[in-house]
């Protein structure tokens, strides 16, 4: 009979969680991020998933470690729970970090048939003594 | 003992020379080559007008704010798309972006879509020639008086200031969306997306 009492704050508990923020490991989220060449100065350091209304959320955080603007370019591949990619190929986005900055890039899922991600990152050009680079 | 070494070194060449063109395989196309496909989802920064990747990036943030927005609502609203008006100083087909979104949306399965002003004409005239012809099955024909109407409509624009001196080309793109409950009028969502490019002149 007093199971009843804790079912509202149960139930309230477990919706909080489904929906809230989870800030990933560097180890775990390392795994979901396809990196194209090597960056010296932008990287990903931080990545936050949420679940909410079927659709994934995902807060990519990313720094930059020169006092130039950098530019990066990323775009997220959408899979279903057993690997399939279930969404066309994104266009790459692309944006400009300010120098010595932290930005957060925020990307929704399209479908709620997305249950996984790999983000695809790409800094090609902001390796130090780039020939492609002006001024190196 | 030199005759043999020279044959087996002969047996040896034509051996290798006959692998390599079995293995050697030609593409399967047409033409001199001097034409390339590309990447249709790469970043397109050949000048700073409006491009491919403006497109491609609103209509994707429009259609993922628009599904998210909805993916609460107990049935999928019906929707109409009404004018996104250019007020940019080049030519922008806004169509093309309403129609990319529009898929996306479908796509995702959150929403349905009413013909818009612009399908209706061939919407009316094939629900004419079913019905009023005389030609076909009564039991196959699409009855008339059965369209559904839009609870919703979008409409919005797209904005742009460009500022230019010697050195820097700056152009600033905004692009504004809106879903109107029709019958009450009021409006139920909004975003925008914005958009910078600088070039060096």
């Amino acid at each position: 009979m007093k199971l009843k009492y804790f079912a509202l704050p149960i139930a309230l508990l477990l919706g909080a969680c489904a929906a809230s923020d989870v800030p990933m490991s560097n180890n775990s989220f390392n795994a979901k991020i396809e990196h194209q060449g090597d960056s010296s100065y932008v990287k990903v350091v931080g990545l936050a998933v949420k679940n909410s209304d079927s659709f994934i959320a995902l807060q990519v955080e990313v720094a930059n470690a020169d006092f130039k603007p950098r530019q990066i370019y990323y775009r997220v591949k959408w899979l279903d729970e057993s690997g399939f990619q279930v969404w066309d190929d994104e266009p790459w986005k692309s944006v400009l970090i300010q120098g010595s900055a932290r930005q957060n890039l925020t990307v929704t899922s399209p479908t709620p048939k997305a249950r996984d991600f790999r983000i695809q990152f790409n800094a090609e050009n902001n390796r130090p003594n780039d020939p492609t680079e002006p001024g190196q | 003992m030199m005759m043999k070494t020279t044959l087996i070194r002969l047996i040896a060449f034509f051996s290798i020379a006959m692998t390599v063109t079995a293995c050697s395989t030609s593409s399967p196309t047409v033409g001199s080559g001097s034409v390339q496909y590309g990447d249709a989802k790469a970043v397109e920064q050949v000048s700073n007008e409006f491009g491919s990747t403006d497109l491609q990036t609103i209509a994707e943030s429009m259609a993922r704010s628009l599904a998210q927005s909805m993916a609460n609502a107990k049935e999928k609203p019906l929707v109409t798309i009404a004018d996104v008006k250019n007020k940019t100083s080049e030519y922008i087909d806004t169509k093309s972006i309403t129609d990319s979104m529009r898929m996306q949306v479908l796509k995702s399965g959150t929403m349905r879509f009413a013909t818009d002003i612009e399908g209706m004409k061939s919407q009316t005239d094939e629900l004419a020639r079913q019905s009023q012809t005389g030609l076909y099955k009564q039991s196959s024909t699409a009855k008339t008086g059965k369209m559904e109407g839009a609870q919703y409509r979008i409409e919005g624009n797209i904005t742009s200031i460009v500022k230019t001196n010697s050195d820097v080309k700056d152009v600033y793109y905004k692009f504004s969306l809106m879903l109107t409950d029709i019958e009450s009028g009021t409006i139920e969502w909004a975003d925008e997306k914005e958009i910078r490019k600088t070039s060096k002149r």
